[in-house]
């Protein structure tokens, strides 16, 4: 296949998040570059509506494409993420939250858990040397500085907003970049000899013709699998949740700047709370429990009245063996899907059109760009799936049968020896490319009791009272920078309500 | 290495010492006393090595600055063939576009004909260029004051940092030890810098974490060797292919095809230096890929200009 330097008729199917995402990038980043993008999507064709909570990455791509960040914040009634709090992970009782942030500061090249390690008798939590999580749990937020000597320089944030509301304000963002809206159902795909997809059939009767297709049609994946045969890697051995219901309810309480995961009988259930409702979702493994206890699981343990009517959904956790196979580029759930545990399915639809942006070829063959977007992807997946592995396997919990199993499973050999540096050594192992450093590891890590036994002996060859008073005074200042932050709620209030005819 | 034994660092003056004084500064030596055992110097001690950024940030911090032993700042090293390998970036990006994509359609339809070289960003590096013999010197000095010895005793625990030593059974290598590099103090010292890095972190001193430590210093040392000898391959191979790694291959056709640096992980090097590695092998990128015609003629033009060599210094 060779890309044709313009105009290059692009054909995104699929109006979803991940769609109208593809749709906004392309139109806004490659606007002048001789695009000629069509987006097809069918009302009758519901929406995932993939991920209420986010990372911080997405306000990297909201910029880059142009949007105003308390306008998005408002349409899509979001509030600010600045981490996810486990429940129940590691043992039953255990909490702790995963920031988007770092802990303490390193010394001399040692790490600040070694530190913490050493002195933790006289320090207490190391969450407490995390300003996002100190903040979060003060309820507390104000953006980060730019100022690298700011304690308040520590942290990113991220998104909780109604995902439903994310693609219809795409939506006008690439209309009003030229991009054609085609309502319709696809009904055929018609693939020419050297096997790319050439033309989309719609059940009125209009063909659409294309040069690159992507499909964003969601876990069906029309084009990359119904009509390609890619093939799928399936990971449900290893993460064996397969299947979710949604529940919108009522607000009680304070409204909290983290997301809130907690491990359940035959999965987990999310609470994420935005600025009109509380998005929850019970994550199951269909091997441990019926859909309808799951469901009257959920619903029995709201904190509200209930919103609308519960929501099921159904997944095998895995990816494509290629994401981009022939001209067909898969984005979104038709891609893969790891489970919601850490918010990462935005971050892959992001990843997959950063990447096609950075590689679109002009006038020539794509086989090279297609290869090594194949490769990064498959990169930040299988980086993604380890983490994800570890917040199951890394559990105390012998209270249930999923538990037991996740326990005494055999994860990757690359979780294996991590793990094991880890718990002999307190290293972590970090890589260059991908998603999940350092400080997200030891956020699971030291959460959920995998513990080094040692820490690193250089600590010692600092003297003791002085160290320990540093770091008192470490926290004592991270405390006082995040009672010095707004309270979120007002914060939110402040910046960016979302306009009363608006909620609903 | 959790002994009390003395552990004996056994290669070139440069390699030894620099690996000696790193360790005393940065390792959990449990109290081991570290001493040097000198084999034939690598380097004459009027020869001029290039310390990278990352080299003398390190340097530095073990209490040696090379500025006060007259070492001056460089903005690139060299490359056998006299290639320039820019510790800057070339140009500035433009709406999210790399300059060297903008270089490239500059070159295409502006017909551009100054070289990507010559766009390198003013400005200090960092790096800097230093003699073979005042930086050894200087390295023996620190030595001293932080307690390492010339060898005087024999010990169980060596440290290679000399790969002609066949006899000697170590507990580790470093630097040349570990891979065949071509003769570039440059890229000696870079290998010697990175893998004694990775010594320091991997440093195991207990018993039961010795195979574990040591399996990660070498998943470290492998990646770091690919790196370096890709580079290698490419710096001297005089236009022959024959000698690239799968990897390097694929690294040479994402360039060509997607004018791009495939990402890795452990890269030794910087995207600039490869980009100007591999425009010296005069592999050049068919096309710039398609993001920078968002850009149109006259922004490219402008912001051409704006990076142009008249502002910057030379490499």
């Amino acid at each position: 296949m060779t890309i044709q330097p313009s105009p290059l008729n692009v054909v995104i199917v699929g109006g979803g998040t991940a769609g109208w995402m593809a749709a906004a990038g392309l139109s806004s980043l490659l606007e002048n570059a001789g695009l000629n993008i069509t987006l097809v999507e069918s009302a009758a064709i519901g929406t995932v509506g993939v991920g209420e909570a986010t990372l911080p990455h997405l306000r990297f791509f909201n910029q880059a494409i142009g949007i105003d960040e308390y306008d998005f914040m408002a349409a899509t009634r979001a509030t600010v993420k600045l981490g996810i709090e486990f429940v129940d992970w590691g043992k039953i009782g255990d909490r702790y939250i995963h920031p988007f942030g770092d802990y303490g500061i390193p010394n001399d090249g040692v790490g600040f858990h070694h530190f913490w390690r050493r002195f933790s008798g006289e320090l207490g939590s190391i969450s407490q040397f995390s300003l996002p999580v100190v903040a979060a749990e003060l309820g507390k937020f104000e953006p980060p500085s730019d100022d690298e000597r700011s304690a308040l320089s520590t942290f990113r944030f991220a998104y909780q907003f109604d995902a439903t509301q994310y693609a219809p304000y795409l939506r006008r963002h690439a209309e009003a970049r030229g991009v054609t809206r085609l309502e319709g159902r696809v009904v055929d795909v018609v693939v020419d000899e050297e096997g790319d997809v050439r033309t989309l059939k719609l059940e009125d009767g209009r063909e659409i013709h294309g040069d690159l297709f992507i499909d964003c049609s969601g876990f069906i994946g029309l084009l990359i699998e119904k009509a390609l045969g890619t093939g799928y890697e399936e990971w449900t051995h290893w993460l064996p949740c397969d299947r979710a219901v949604a529940a919108p309810c009522e607000h009680a309480g304070e409204l909290l700047p983290y997301t809130r995961a907690t491990a359940r009988e035959a999965g987990w259930q999310w609470r994420i709370p935005l600025q009109h409702r509380t998005g929850n979702g019970y994550v199951y493994s269909s091997q441990f429990i019926d859909d309808q206890t799951a469901m009257d699981s959920l619903v029995n343990s709201l904190e509200g009245p209930l919103l609308a009517d519960p929501k099921p959904l159904r997944f095998v956790t895995g990816k494509r063996r290629k994401l981009w196979n022939k001209n067909c580029v898969a984005i979104g759930l038709s891609g893969g899907f790891l489970e919601p545990l850490e918010s990462t399915s935005i971050y892959l639809i992001q990843q997959g059109i950063t990447y096609l942006i950075e590689m679109f070829p002009h006038g020539v063959s794509a086989e090279v760009a297609r290869t090594e977007y194949n490769r990064i992807m498959d990169l930040e997946f299988k980086r993604i799936r380890d983490f994800l592995i570890l917040h199951y396997h890394a559990t105390e919990r012998t209270d249930a049968p999923l538990w037991d199993m996740m326990r005494e499973m055999d994860v990757p050999d690359s979780l294996k020896e991590k793990m094991a540096l880890f718990r002999a050594r307190g290293q972590v192992q970090t890589y260059d490319h991908g998603l999940f450093l350092e400080p997200s590891w030891l956020a699971v890590y030291l959460g959920q009791r995998v513990l080094p036994d040692h820490y690193d002996p250089r600590v010692d060859e600092y003297p003791q009272n002085e160290i320990v008073s540093r770091l008192q005074g470490m926290k004592t200042h991270i405390r006082a920078s995040a009672d010095q932050m707004m309270g979120h709620a007002d914060w939110i209030s402040l910046h960016c309500p979302t306009p009363l005819e608006g909620l609903s | 290495m959790a002994q009390q034994d003395p552990v004996t660092i056994v290669g070139s003056p440069l390699d030894a010492w620099l690996t000696a004084v790193m360790l005393a500064r940065f390792a959990p030596l449990a109290g081991a006393k570290l001493q040097v055992l000198e084999t034939s110097p690598v380097a004459r001690v009027d020869d001029v090595v290039v310390l990278r950024p990352e080299m003398v940030r390190t340097n530095v911090s073990i209490g040696l600055d090379p500025k006060r032993l007259g070492a001056q700042p460089v903005q690139a090293w060299a490359g056998p063939h006299r290639q320039s390998l820019p510790f800057n970036s070339f140009g500035r990006p433009l709406k999210g576009v790399s300059f060297v994509a903008i270089w490239l359609r500059a070159r295409e339809e502006l017909g551009e004909t100054r070289s990507l070289q010559s766009f390198v960003s003013a400005g200090q590096t960092g790096g800097c260029a230093i003699e073979v013999g005042r930086y050894v010197q200087a390295l023996k000095t620190i030595a001293t004051k932080v307690g390492v010895t010339p060898c005087t005793q024999a010990s169980e625990h060596i440290v290679q940092a000399d790969p002609n030593l066949t006899e000697a059974q170590p507990d580790c290598s470093v630097g040349a030890a570990v891979m065949t590099l071509r003769p570039s103090t440059t890229l000696r010292l870079q290998a010697v810098h990175k893998s004694v890095l990775a010594l320091i972190d991997c440093w195991s001193w207990r018993e039961n974490d010795r195979d574990l430590a040591a399996r990660e210093y070498d998943r470290r040392l492998q990646a770091m060797q690919a790196s370096i000898e890709d580079m290698q391959a490419l710096l001297w191979s005089d236009g022959r292919t024959d000698d690239y790694s799968s990897r390097l291959k694929h690294r040479v056709s994402v360039w060509q095809n997607v004018g791009r640096i495939a990402p890795v992980d452990d890269d030794q090097f910087t995207p600039q230096e490869w980009m100007a590695a591999f425009l010296s092998a005069e592999l050049v990128p068919s096309a710039a890929g398609r993001l920078v015609h968002s850009l149109t003629l006259a922004e490219i033009s402008d912001h051409v200009e704006t990076c142009s060599p008249k502002e910057v210094a030379n490499v």
